[in-house]
Order: C-alpha cells, then structure tokens, then sequence
C-alpha cells in the first residue's frame, strides 16, 4: 500500500475492497467506537487519529474494540 | 440460550466461537429464550440444587453438563457490621469472591463457563489475555480438565500471579508491554491458531459466568436485589454482568421488581471509565496505565461504555482511588470483617468509603461490595504498609516489657485505629 495517512490508507482498502469502509467508519467517516487501529503497536488514539502518518514498513494493525479481557 | 446477538446492530449469530458482528465489529453477548427458562428457573429449583454457581445452570451458556469448574461459587455473603460502622453506612454486605475455588477470584465463574463451552465445542488448548487472576483461573481449570493452556500476561505482574500460574504447567508467556498490548496480540494469535481463547474468541461465554456473582448475591440476600453494589472495573465486563444478573431474575419474577444502583469503582492511576463518569461523557478515553492496582490496569476497557451506560441508567456513580487508598481500603476490610482482599478489593472499599462520605450512596441504605480476589496474591502492593512484627527474645519479662509500651501492632505507622 502507498504510504499517506490512516485515512488514505481507509480509502485505498475501500478501492480494493469494496464494503469495506462502511464496517470500519459510521456514517460521518469516523472509526467505529467498536474498532481499533493500531500502528506499529501503537493505538492511534494516542497519535494523531486518521491524520497519524504511514511511512513505508509501518504495520498497521484492525481490531475489533469489544474484546478481550 | 439460542443464538449470539449483536448488542450494537441485533443481528444474530449461531452458538460459535465468535465474539464479533461481522457487520459492525459490535459485541455479541447470549440470546436466552427467558419463557422457557421461567418454567424450569424457580426459586424452589434453584435452592434444590448443590451449592454453586450452576445452580443457575438455565442462565449460564453450556448446553448440557458443565465438565469444568463443577465446584466454583457460592461464595460467603458476608454481613459487615464492624466496617459498615467505620464507613457510616446503616448495612452493608461483602460478597467473598476471595475464597472462590479454586484460584480465589472471581475469574473461576467465567472460566468455568467459557472450558465447559470450548470443551462442547471441540477446543483442546484454551488460552487467555490477563491481568493475573484470568491466568491463574485458566491454569488452574486447564489442568483439571486436562486440556493444555497458554497464558498471556504482562511481564512484570507480581510475583504470586506468576508463580499462581506457572506451577499448574501452563506456558505463561510475560508480554513486554501493558495489558492493552498483550490483549492486541492475543487478537492476533485468536485469529490465527484455532484456540479457545476464553476472553476473545469465546468471549460472549466467559462474560456470562459473572452473572452467577449477582445471582448469588440475590439468593443470599434472602431472594432480593440490593440497593446498592460496588463493582471493580478493569475491562469493565463484571459491573454490566452484575446489572444483567438483576435484570433476569426480576424478568423472572425470581426477585421482586425493584430499583438499584450500580456504582464502579477504579484506581485513579487508570481510571478511565470513572473519569468519563465523573465527567458526564458517555465515551472514556484510552489511557496507559499506573497503579499498584495491576488486575484493574487496563487502559482500553473494551466493556468501558457498556459500563458507563449501567452506571447513567441506574443512575450510580464512578470514582477512583490512589495506591494509598487502596492500601487504606486493604486495611480496612482485613481489620473490620477479617477479609484480605487484593488490591481490586482495596479499590472497592476505598471506593464505597468515598461514595458514603459524598453521600452519593447515602448513610440510612444498604449496599453490596464484590469483593473479586484474594489478598495473597498482591501481597508486593501492601508489603511495608502494614507493620512489623516486633521481635523479642524468648522471655516473659521482654514480653511484658513490650506490651506495657504504648506500640500499636502498626508501629510508627499506625493508621486505621480499631
């Protein structure tokens, strides 16, 4: 995937997978409350959101929110 | 029970292991058919019953026999008369999940639900993402029922949890990290390796078995719902089970409709579905952990805003407490009713203290507090708060040297008078 944002990252799953924004984001384009999105192990709550950048080798992680312990 | 059910969309889902919608990620919890359920579920059936938490068998998740953790519950319900007086409440309970079989916590519920599931469902490793008392329940009932299990937990838990998980011959593997990161990755292994992993993939099952606390709590309250309940939260999952454990039997007709509030109580060094309370928000924020608290530092709760929504709805309160309130709320339930409670039991106490003295839980009712685990397991967390023994030598006259000097058994630091 082309490096950019998370947002862009969203946009380019959407092209190659279609349906798959809308089980990610609401209807306003936020994540889900139910979905968790982390880069390089970090959660993207804590860095700058959808805006939080993507370098090249950057692992992006998407997890369910409503599991575990 | 009848299917899985989203709680965010309602679509359902056949009795897998599966703990989310595919549709929006939402959490699926267990469909019970409640008309069926009230023909068999009576107070007289229940108490016909041996004296454990599968009395309530029709309201737990297992389609037949439960094969694992036939012994775990029904633990002692307490009434705490001497703290009851140092807190300045007119009555209050002390449910003693720190004696439950086997692992003394309240994990031993969920556990024994979500093995007997994966044991129905073919599963022969079972697997967990813990603070602690998860992994030693897991360890513990995994070796029971002989099925081989990996425990997850961060690295630098205390000493009594590692040993209490390790000694069953479970692979522990200690994560680098804090919870939240050991939960990430144990989502990823769930996805990959065809495990049971209780708190994930068979999540809606092991989330029911706390149910059997409020059960329980109700039966021995003499078939009624208390006024108030103090719940520790770390994923938040315990206080929303506690509230639905009140909501069945009334839908039964197995208690008297009545109101009640739910309160939960957090460490204020990872506090954020309390803070989130206190704020009137209806979302928490994320938060890394600090506390001395470990089985309640989670900073991601994935049940944080099913929790607050309890709270809104029967309109309880949150607060948190410091590492030195929770020591104080160890102290106070040890030297009042002769409880020693970990630190998530400190936290309750400390907590319920708080609540009293607001008068958010006021001073002529009757509340609960669940107590989930055992104080011999965070014995780091309290270890120099306490005290010292005091040594002499084996004479009668050093010993009565001592006692005639004005010392309380604390020491310097004496506290909590008696």
């Amino acid at each position: 995937m082309r490096p950019g944002t998370v947002s862009d990252l969203l946009t380019q799953l959407q092209q190659r997978y279609n349906g798959v924004r809308e089980r990610l984001c609401d209807e306003r384009g936020q994540i889900r409350g139910s979905v968790l999105v982390f880069v390089n192990d970090e959660d993207i709550r804590f860095l700058r959101h959808q805006q939080t950048e993507l370098r090249p080798g950057d692992e992006v992680s998407i997890i369910p929110a409503f599991a575990g312990g | 029970m009848k299917a899985l059910k989203c709680r965010e969309c309602g679509r359902e889902y056949p009795l897998a292991a599966t703990h989310v919608c595919e549709f929006d990620f939402g959490p699926l919890e267990v469909a019970y058919d409640y008309e069926r359920i009230r023909k068999v579920l009576t107070r007289e059936s229940i108490q016909a019953r041996p004296q454990n938490m599968w009395r309530y068998r029709e309201l737990l998740p297992v389609a037949g026999e439960p094969t694992v953790g036939r012994q775990v519950g029904y633990t002692p319900l307490i009434k705490a008369d001497r703290l009851a007086r140092r807190l300045g409440i007119r009555e209050l309970w002390v449910k003693n999940d720190a004696v439950n079989y086997p692992t003394l916590s309240f994990k031993d519920r969920v556990v024994s639900v979500a093995l007997s599931r994966s044991v129905e469902l073919g599963f022969k490793t079972v697997a967990c993402a813990s603070t602690g008392n998860l992994a030693n329940s897991v360890a513990a009932n995994a070796a029971s029922a002989g099925l081989e299990a990996y425990v997850f937990i961060p690295h630098d838990l205390e000493q009594g949890k590692i040993i209490n998980s390790l000694v069953y011959g479970a692979r522990v593997i200690g994560i680098k990290g804090h919870y939240d990161e050991v939960n990430r990755l144990c989502a990823e292994i769930a996805g990959k390796y065809p495990w049971a992993f209780v708190n994930v993939n068979m999540r809606p099952y092991y989330a029911e078995g706390s149910k059997s606390m409020g059960f329980e709590i109700q039966e021995q309250l003499g078939w009624r719902i208390p006024e108030h309940t103090v719940v520790c939260m770390a994923s938040g999952s315990l206080l929303t089970k506690i509230h639905k454990s009140y909501q069945e039997f009334s839908k039964l007709g197995i208690v008297h409709e009545s109101s009640w509030k739910i309160h939960g109580a957090q460490a204020t060094g990872c506090n954020p579905i309390t803070l989130a309370q206190k704020a009137g928000l209806d979302f928490f924020k994320p938060q890394k952990p600090n506390t001395i608290a470990k089985s309640l530092a989670i900073g991601t709760p994935a049940d944080g805003f099913y929790a607050l929504r309890v709270m809104k709805e029967t309109g309880g309160y949150g607060d948190d407490v410091t590492d030195d309130e929770i020591r104080e709320g160890i102290r106070l339930l040890a030297e009042c009713e002769g409880v020693f409670a970990e630190t998530a039991g400190g936290v309750t106490v400390g907590v319920a203290k708080k609540l009293i003295a607001q008068g958010r839980i006021p001073a002529d009712s009757s509340a609960v507090l669940c107590i989930t685990g055992n104080g011999l397991k965070t014995l780091d967390a309290v270890a120099g708060h306490v005290g010292e023994t005091q040594e002499i030598r084996p004479s009668l006259r050093e010993f009565e040297a001592l006692i005639a000097s004005d010392r309380t058994p604390h020491g310097a630091a004496a506290t909590a008078s008696r």
